[in-house]
């Protein structure tokens, strides 16, 4: 059985936070020397406090301009006036500012002054899948370190495109550069497979490039949230136009049968998968077909963003009256675990707001449950969770849930309408 | 011929038929219908007719007054068979015809205040039983399909009715005793397990609004009934074996279970808002002869949805401000 991916973390990011005290093996060829003076550390500091917040890595990208990830500046970006980051290249700290990021493809470019270290030059094109590549990085601030993998090409599913790399890339060596044979850079290191640490995965060198054109940031709170803002906003675009395009596709086989229910087909970019639970004693069959995306941005303190989760459940009750089943039914959406309440005074989300309501959609009657909660610092945008079941019949009923993150109401409005309406039984005209 | 009776908790407890009038009724000795009571005066009332004949009971200036229901009147006329109070003694006032036929009720009145025997006691405790039983059967989870043991869950119910109901019958004996009131503990069991019976009531009342009415009313309903039964029940058992339950006894009381609803609903609410947690009903009913409830379109649904996102934002708004103003 394929393993399902949790939900918030297909990948896991590796800025240093635990240690894992497994130390890259020392490279000993001529790559290790000629690339250990363009790679540093990046280091996020709070105030006056020697001690880091967070750490990661980092390289030459231009004269005075270090590329690293933007999970590893991320709290500064939330909260510039609270921190500080610096460069760390051999023995010599520098300070360095923001110039640019990009949340979407978890990248940020760093300005740094006097550091002489020289240009990693950038690849003009990816190399073909099965090549052989080497990243660096400083896991856990213990050391430049090289690692040789394998580029795989690019992860099938998810929003962003992700390089897949067989190497066991380490916490720390988040933003250090991904090589090819002839010392190239074709991409950034950005995280590992959730739970192990075989597979990695990259973000291509064509995602920096723009970030190279743009003028700098301003460095006031209130526009590093403006700029903030604005990516989420158009991430949200891109998330829902990728989500209700693919829905609304004409040619695609519009329809995923779930047991006996049928709904519409989420769009290939989602991994999905199928289960069947018969539970003999109780004399209940359920069937379900869940999706999520594997790779969604990260932004620091909202977790993950644009993220989609579909669950279409069917459940049919062979002995049980109808008062015993959909008494079961009542159980499940409350043990749904996205509906947990959120803490309010984290000061990231707004404590939720719920509406229920049995609601007509089509031919069918379901128990809508609708909660959100608005996202403090960026007006517009809500983590919305819907569980939908239906009640038309006395022996089954099908189960819609949405959760979607970082999505404007409108957007949720258009999908959830499309996934209620879409909600049948396989055997309705 | 006009019967004048003496009631006590509505039983007639002593009557007198008399031929003519005018009569006079009080605590005096010169009285034509004698009442041994402290709050009557001693000349307290009088029968009579008035110019066009009719019958009417006139207040003589007794003390604690003529009282028609819980209104306090001067004059109360007669047709029928009428009730009224003398300061605290019920009186039933009739015309009666030269039929012998009157019979009096058969229902002693000293037979609340009298011991009744263990089979009394099982015979209420067996009503309270049967309530919490029929509340449990009506609750969805007991037929779910993963309800293991149903029959289990039952004598679970069964004996905590058991032991809970004859120590708050006996609760509730001790504090109405200190509130001086001539009861026993065979009356607040008796009347602990007709409340139990409020609860099946309550969950026919409540499925029958969540079918019947839209979301955001159904929401209201299910706590203003629970609201309405709790008041019944209180104000029920606060009056047991309390002689004259006049309007401001059930107002008070009335009053307080409101205050203490509010109270509590205000705290609760203050906790989940503190928490973070939204109160969801996640009760899913069946759909009966093909009928799933009152439901509204999609429209309105998103509509609504569309008005918490907009409370939501404000709440932001709030939040944001209270933040960068740090």
């Amino acid at each position: 059985m394929r393993a399902r991916v949790p939900a918030n973390g297909a990948a896991w990011l590796l800025t240093a936070q635990l240690a894992s005290g497994q130390e890259a093996r020392p490279a000993t060829d001529r790559t290790y020397d000629r690339i250990k003076h363009s790679v540093v550390t990046v280091q996020v500091h709070s105030g006056d406090n020697e001690a880091k917040d967070s750490l990661g890595s980092g390289y030459v990208v231009a004269p005075g301009r270090i590329a690293t990830n933007y999970h590893v500046v991320g709290a500064y970006v939330d909260a510039p006036e609270r921190y500080a980051i610096r460069v760390r290249g051999g023995a010599v700290e520098h300070p360095a500012r923001l110039v640019a990021f990009d949340l979407t493809n978890d990248l940020a470019l760093l300005g740094v002054e006097g550091l002489d270290a020289p240009v990693l030059p950038l690849a003009r094109t990816l190399p073909p899948p099965g090549s052989a590549i080497v990243s660096f990085g400083n896991p856990q601030g213990l050391g430049l370190s090289l690692i040789e993998g394998i580029f795989n090409g690019f992860a099938e599913k998810g929003f962003v495109d992700r390089m897949l790399l067989s190497m066991p890339l380490n916490s720390g060596m988040s933003g250090g550069p991904i090589l090819n044979q002839k010392g190239e850079v074709v991409g950034t290191n950005v995280s590992v497979m959730w739970l192990q640490n075989s597979l990695s995965f990259g973000v291509p060198e064509s995602r920096l490039r723009p970030l190279l054109d743009v003028p700098p940031l301003s460095l006031t709170r209130e526009a590093l949230r403006a700029e903030t803002h604005r990516q989420l906003l158009a991430l949200e675009q891109d998330a829902f136009s990728k989500l209700v395009g693919r829905l609304l596709a004409p040619e695609r086989p519009a329809r995923v049968v779930v047991g006996g229910g049928a709904f519409e087909r989420p769009p290939e970019l989602f991994d999905c998968w199928n289960q069947t639970s018969v539970f003999k004693d109780e004399g209940v069959t359920k069937t379900s077909y869940g999706c999520n995306l594997q790779f969604t941005p990260a932004e620091e303190s909202l977790g993950e963003v644009g993220s989609v989760e579909l669950l279409f459940e069917h459940f049919a009750s062979a002995r049980a009256g109808r008062w015993g089943f959909y008494g079961a039914l009542s159980e499940h959406p409350g043990s749904h675990h996205e509906l947990e309440p959120r803490d309010p005074k984290n000061g990231v989300l707004t404590a939720p707001e719920c509406v229920a309501e049995r609601t007509r959609a089509g031919a069918m009657v379901f128990k809508v449950h609708t909660c959100l909660n608005a996202f403090v610092k960026h007006p517009g945008l809500y983590n919305f969770d819907l569980v939908a079941s239906s009640l038309s019949r006395p022996d089954e009923s099908v189960f819609v849930s949405l959760h979607l993150r970082g999505f404007r109401f409108q957007s949720f409005r258009t999908v959830a309408r499309r996934l209620l309406e879409g909600a049948r039984f396989k055997d309705a005209p | 011929m006009i019967a004048i009776r003496l009631l006590r908790e509505g039983a007639v407890v002593r009557e007198q038929v008399f031929p003519a009038l005018p009569l006079v009724l009080g605590r005096g000795p010169q009285a034509d219908f004698v009442l041994a009571d402290a709050s009557v005066s001693r000349a307290h009332a009088q029968l009579e007719r008035d110019e066009q004949g009719r019958l009417q009971l006139v207040d003589l200036g007794g003390v604690n007054g003529l009282h028609a229901g819980a209104q306090r009147v001067k004059a109360l006329s007669i047709s029928g068979t009428t009730r009224c109070r003398l300061g605290a003694v019920e009186l039933e006032i009739a015309p009666v015809t030269d039929d012998p036929t009157l019979e009096l009720r058969s229902v002693p009145w000293h037979h609340e205040e009298q011991r009744r025997g263990l089979g009394h006691h099982g015979l209420y405790l067996g009503l309270g039983v049967l309530g919490a039983v029929a509340s449990q059967l009506m609750n969805p989870g007991l037929w779910s399909p993963w309800q293991r043991s149903p029959a289990s869950e039952l004598v679970g119910s069964v004996v905590a009715v058991l032991i809970a109901l004859p120590l708050a019958a006996f609760l509730l004996f001790v504090a109405l005793k200190a509130a001086g009131r001539r009861v026993r503990v065979a009356d607040t069991l008796s009347a602990l397990a007709r409340v139990v019976w409020l609860s099946p009531l309550w969950i026919i009342l409540t499925t029958a609004a969540d079918y019947l009415l839209p979301g955001a009313a159904a929401a209201f309903a299910s706590p203003l009934l629970a609201w309405a039964a709790t008041l019944a029940a209180v104000v029920f058992l606060a009056g047991l074996r309390r002689p004259d339950r006049g309007r401001a006894f059930t107002l008070g009381w009335a009053a307080a279970v409101t205050a203490l609803w509010l109270g509590m609903s205000l705290t609760s609410s203050l906790a989940a808002q503190r928490l973070g947690m939204p109160q969801n009903d996640y009760t899913v009913r069946p759909p009966l002869a093909g009928f799933a409830g009152v439901s509204s379109s999609l429209d309105a649904y998103f509509a609504r949805v569309q008005t918490a996102a907009e409370a939501a934002a404000a709440d932001a708004e709030g939040v944001r401000q209270t933040q960068d103003g740090r």
